[in-house]
């Protein structure tokens, strides 16, 4: 049947401006505007393009296993992050240098600096001054390399512009603020925590909060003057089992949100909580599963990933241009990749789909490009890729993907991806699709995959394009009905094209992963949402199991009562 | 070529762990304290529960052994530290933790799991006073550290059997006895006085302020409190803590020729109350500065035959660099694969017990039970009992010249048996004898004017530059962001010990001394010390934190007087520098910038 999108809130990058301009951000840009004009006067060759980028972090991490605390911090800090490109927008000194020597400045061009906490101007310029004369040196350095390499080289595969002119943005929202009530949530993690007290199979535990209440200014020479705040507060959940021939037993819950608030209620963590341990146990006496290649569900949260996965990181501009990477869809544009009813887009001005805060949502991305939406497959068709400023064949803008952790260099990555199939069956139909194509194959079970801790994928020439995906709850579904039954110790494998042209249906369960993604410019927010999907066929292949025994010992038992506690402030008066 | 590939191959998506990867370990505590549950007793009886409960059933089975010792360490940290740069705080963290350390022995005194591969076992654990949750920790923690301590002793065991028994450390226990220790000391408060320490961080990070010609500065403080808990199943038990607090001001710059430049001051004491009054830190941060500023113009060193002078805090940094690790009797462990025992840890003293290893001059001790240094200066290394329980002991290692003795942990060696209660162990590594208060002495200590004639004298000689050298640059002392290219290119020369770089050095002729740059000192070995001319009368208490960066390492003193080394390579420092800075910095910008700060006169001897 055709299905309906799920709902969302989409917010406009503009909206909600006007903020006072702090005091800090202005005295960044009178420097940035002084370097302009200074290294454009004293620089041989001058910079072009000079990009500051601030992220103002406010963490507080709350942690406890077993009842007791282990962790309760706040951590502040200011990082820099300065950009100085060399050359014009043609060719410049960020251009891949092809060569069989190590190349330093690829490595070395993320750096983090600590800014001064407070707005003094003087402070501020001066770490920033220092900062900006190392890196236009850097970057003049390179750009004489670079020039020398094309005398040298064949000409590169992607003519390419090396960097995208885009219109300035002017955007001032309100800085991030998020009050926590620490007692009280130590309180209430002490108390999740408690719930694997006397659990015999659960071997470590915890729980944490983390909240991370982030402000971000940009500025650039290209007259660029953007500040965002955002909050981001999770609460994970985890424990881990040993079965009894030796293999490690993981589980865990995230909540994710964007306010306390939003997180849902205690209720809803201990379940999960239970679920875990509940979990863990049956895992402890799951059989191991065999290799199998076979028909299968990818439920809503695994799902996700997988396209995260396999998909969404092969569709990062940067890989399309760089000579070193597989391009698995360089050249598909205008092509088919999947079935014909499967549509995907990333959109990070999504803030909420369906009942979850989505962790990918930003209004503009780490290069001062507004956040939009970027269809990536349209009814099966290769529509177009994750973009930053640095173009590629075929597209010359960004599409407000260009994302980082402070320190490090900026490329395209995900935010909110969003698989969307044209036609749904209920979930219970899947599972009928699943049962009568697993006999058409004549096996006696599909699998179905419940969740998946993560993944990673290859996406680079010199070794093999495969992803694996790390399963952690996955179940047999028998062709003759009986109940379904918990399996473990496999991981999912495959190729990305083989594996994407083979989903042959959907359900319309839209679920959300939402998680923290890593690769070239460090971890980002991300979130990935599907429904639950069929897939003709998948292979799952052995894992690497733990030889170690489970304890010798039991559990200390509480032999003797416990010696009463009482609570203590921190900070007593010092003697 | 194929680390580029490695670093940009493998894409992942977690849901769990850090939001931040790179965010550090340090954090700062939650503004409003917090009710964490503290009760006196509860930590050491889960600590001696388990521990009698392992000793009596943890077995894997009749043919593995059983563990013959169990050890417990639970280290509560508390620790604030401030970064400042030019009066703004750049960070301002606090990390309160409880680390427990376990140590399961298996096999017997003579020949068990240690003294082989293997690292040490230190997790984050949690820190309230919860029995339950303790026991839980310490019951999943032996588990682990018993079972590889047997296969570890399976492993070292076979690889004995397959090395040629020539080894003539073939015989020697691997744990020396040593009778149970009981030593507590009352522990007061857990909480240093962050707020006191963030001002005058603060505050001496302004002072940088009034000298644009340095391009970058920074001032760190730190004050911890570590309160230690060790049981033994041998029946040792340990309550005692340690505080520490340092300051270090640190400036970088460049000379118009783009050589690299930089210094540093370091203050330390035990607690913030003990450092020097803010008068006096403000006069040594000043005269660091003008001496820096100074060094800009300078001319640069020609290489050659010198004679040097090591005074203040060089001279200890000099008994450290060339000494310190070496006066560590405790073997390096033995490795699977025979003949890759390549003594790279096996210290150059070891072999050379009651033979000249200095001058006759010269006489060296470590007295961990000194409480207080020449001058009533603070003395971080000094503590009562070590890290294996052991009461700390006064140890004579030269005496007029002659190696009398080595530092001593648990772990024998065929000539001291014995430890002397310099077991110690860094936060993340195991126990290995480390420094705790060296103090060198000479003989006939000079006064500076005679150190400087001495000198003279050795000028007039012909073919020698004389030279005095103030400051050497440390490690541990953060720079200004040096880049991974400047660090992979570093020690490019593979023959004789890595270059001495001193940072503060002046040129002595004829009376005269004249600020120098870009000063390397070569081949300078421990048998250097046989060198040693004379000494001064002045004796510098220096502190560090040995075998560890920031506050990780084992707090350890050295206190040394002037020493005057007569033949020393000295070149001139190598390498391509940095481009100076092409426009200006925003401090020459600032109507306020001290006319001073320009002066090009060296800042005049002490």
């Amino acid at each position: 049947m055709p299905a309906a999108p799920p709902p969302v809130v989409r917010i406009d990058p503009m909206s909600g401006g006007g903020a006072i301009k702090p005091a800090g951000l202005a005295a960044l840009e009178t420097e940035l505007q002084r370097g302009m004009k200074d290294l454009g006067g004293k620089g041989k060759p001058p910079p072009y393009y000079i990009a500051y980028e601030i992220h103002d972090r406010n963490d507080i991490t709350i942690a406890a296993s077993y009842g007791a605390l282990v962790q309760s911090s706040v951590r502040r800090a200011r990082i820099l992050d300065t950009d100085v490109r060399v050359g014009d927008y043609k060719l410049d000194s960020t251009h891949t240098i092809r060569s069989n020597d190590f190349d330093f400045s690829s490595v070395t061009s993320g750096h983090p600096v600590a800014l001064p906490l407070s707005d003094d101007p003087t402070a501020l310029r001066t770490v920033a001054w220092r900062e900006t004369d190392r890196r236009y040196n850097e970057a003049a350095e390179r750009l004489v390399k670079i020039r020398t390499q094309r005398s040298l080289k064949v000409a590169d595969e992607d003519p390419s512009d090396d960097f995208s002119r885009e219109k300035p943005a002017s955007y001032l929202g309100a800085p991030a603020a998020l009050s926590i009530d620490v007692p009280a949530w130590e309180q209430k993690i002490r108390q999740l925590s408690a719930r694997f007290r006397g659990q015999a199979d659960i071997l470590d535990s915890g729980v944490t909060l983390q909240t991370s209440s982030l402000t971000r200014w940009l500025v650039n020479s290209e007259g660029s003057v953007v500040q965002t705040g955002r909050n981001y507060v999770r609460v994970f959940l985890e424990a881990n089992a040993r079965a009894d021939d030796g293999m490690e037993l993981e589980r865990f819950e995230t909540f994710d949100a964007e306010t306390v608030d939003g997180l849902g209620g205690t209720a809803e963590m201990e379940k999960a909580a239970d679920a875990i341990i509940t979990d863990l146990r049956a895992l402890r006496k799951a059989p191991l599963s065999d290799p199998y290649i076979g028909p299968a569900i990818l439920e809503g949260r695994a799902a996700g990933v997988f396209f995260h996965e396999i998909f969404g990181h092969r569709v990062e501009g940067h890989r399309q241009k760089n000579e070193e990477e597989g391009q698995t869809f360089a050249k598909k544009v205008g092509e088919p990749i999947m079935p014909a009813f499967v549509s995907v887009y990333d959109d990070p001005t999504l803030a909420r789909l369906g009942t979850s805060d989505l962790n990918g949502f930003y209004r503009f991305d780490d290069e001062g490009v507004a956040a939009q939406r970027a269809t990536l497959v349209s009814d099966g068709v290769l529509k177009g890729f994750l973009l930053s400023r640095s173009p590629t064949r075929g597209f010359a803008q960004s599409n407000g993907h260009g994302r980082r952790q402070e320190g490090r260099a900026i490329v395209s990555r995900q935010g909110n991806l969003v698989v969307e199939p044209k036609r749904t069956v209920p979930v219970s139909e899947l599972r009928e699709l699943l049962r009568a194509e697993a006999k058409k194959q004549g096996k006696l079970y599909g699998l179905s995959f419940r969740d998946i801790s993560g993944g990673f994928t290859n996406t680079q020439r010199g070794g093999p394009q495969a992803f694996k995906v790390l399963p952690i709850l996955v179940y047999r579904v028998w062709v003759d009905g009986r109940p379904d039954e918990l399996v473990r110790g496999v991981d999912l494998v495959g190729t990305p094209l083989a594996a994407l042209s083979r989903i042959i249906a959907a359900s319309d369960d839209y679920q959300t992963f939402n998680g923290y993604c890593g690769a070239e410019s460090g971890f980002v927010p991300v979130s990935a949402t599907s429904p639950s999907l069929l897939v003709q066929q998948i292979e799952v292949e052995r894992r690497d199991k733990g030889n170690d025994k489970p304890p010798l010992l039991p559990a200390p038992a509480l032999m003797r009562p416990q010696a009463p506690t009482q609570a203590q402030p921190t900070a007593t008066v010092k003697p | 070529m194929s680390a580029r590939r490695w670093l940009a191959a493998v894409v992942v998506v977690v849901a769990g762990g850090s939001t931040n990867a790179a965010a550090d370990s340090l954090a700062k505590t939650a503004e409003k304290p917090s009710g964490v549950r503290v009760n006196a007793t509860t930590v050491r009886q889960a600590m001696e529960d388990e521990i009698a409960r392992s000793m009596k059933e943890l077995h894997m089975g009749d043919d593995e052994p059983r563990p013959y010792f169990i050890g417990y360490t639970v280290s509560d940290v508390d620790q604030a530290t401030t970064s400042a740069t030019l009066g703004a705080v750049t960070g301002a963290h606090a990390y309160r933790g409880r680390l427990l350390r376990t140590e399961v022995r298996v096999g017997d005194a003579n020949f068990d799991n240690t003294n082989f591969e293997g690292g040490a076992s230190v997790e984050a654990i949690p820190i309230e006073d919860d029995y339950a949750a303790l026991r839980r920790e310490l019951w999943l923690r032996s588990d682990e550290a018993y079972k590889n301590a047997v296969e570890t002793l399976a492993r070292k065991r076979s690889a004995a059997a397959g090395q040629a028994s020539a080894d003539e450390d073939d015989g020697i226990a691997d744990f020396s006895s040593q009778a149970a220790s009981h030593v507590e000391v009352p522990f007061t408060s857990a909480t240093p006085d962050p707020e006191a320490l963030r001002e005058t961080v603060r505050k001496l990070s302004l002072l940088l302020a009034s000298f644009p010609e340095i391009y970058s500065s920074h001032v760190i403080g730190t004050t911890s409190v570590a309160r230690r808990r060790l049981a033994t199943s041998e029946g040792t038990w340990v309550d005692d803590n340690q505080r520490t607090t340092r300051i270090d001001v640190i400036a970088d710059t460049q000379a118009d020729d783009g050589m690299k430049l930089r210094s540093f001051v370091p203050f330390s004491a035990l607690d913030t109350a003990g450092l020097p009054s803010f008068a006096d830190m403000e006069k040594a941060v000043r005269a660091m500065a003008k001496e820096l500023v100074a060094t800009r113009h300078a001319p640069v060193v020609t290489s050659g035959a010198g004679a040097v002078l090591f005074e203040g805090p060089a001279a200890a940094q000099i008994v450290k660099i060339l000494l310190g690790d070496q006066l560590s009797g405790t073997p390096p462990p033995k490795t699977a694969s025979a003949g890759s025992d390549d003594g790279g840890q096996q210290s150059v003293l070891a072999g050379k017990l009651g033979q000249r290893v200095a001058a006759p001059t010269l006489s060296l001790v470590d007295d961990p039970l000194m409480a207080i240094g020449p001058g009533k200066a603070p003395v971080i290394g000094s503590y009562r009992v070590d890290d294996e329980g052991v009461p700390a002991q006064r140890v004579s290692l030269i005496e007029k010249g002659v190696l009398k003795s080595l530092l001593m942990s648990r772990t024998p060696r065929k000539e001291l048996t014995r430890s002397n209660g310099h077991g110690r162990a860094p936060r993340f590594a195991g126990v290995r004898a480390h420094v705790g208060t060296l103090v060198l002495t000479g003989d006939k200590g000079q006064k500076r004017g005679d150190l400087l004639a001495s000198l003279d004298k050795i000028a007039k000689g012909g073919g020698v530059t004389t030279y005095v050298v103030r400051l050497l640059d440390d490690g541990s002392i953060p720079g200004d962001g040096d880049d991974l290219a400047a660090l992979f290119s570093f020690g490019g020369g593979s023959h004789g010990p890595p270059p001495i770089r001193p940072l503060v050095v002046y040129r002595v002729a004829n009376g005269k001394e004249t600020l120098v740059r870009g000063v390397t000192l070569e081949n300078l070995l421990p048998r250097s010390f046989k060198e040693v001319s004379a000494t001064g009368n002045e004796p510098f208490v220096y502190n560090y934190q040995d075998g560890g960066g920031g506050f990780s390492g084992v707090p350890s003193t050295i206190i040394a007087p002037a020493l005057l080394f007569p033949d020393v390579d000295v070149r001139r420092q190598q390498g391509k520098h940095r481009k100076p800075p092409v426009y200006p910095s925003p401090l020459s910008l600032s109507p306020t910038a001290a006319p001073a700060a320009s002066s090009v006169s060296p800042a005049s001897p002490r």
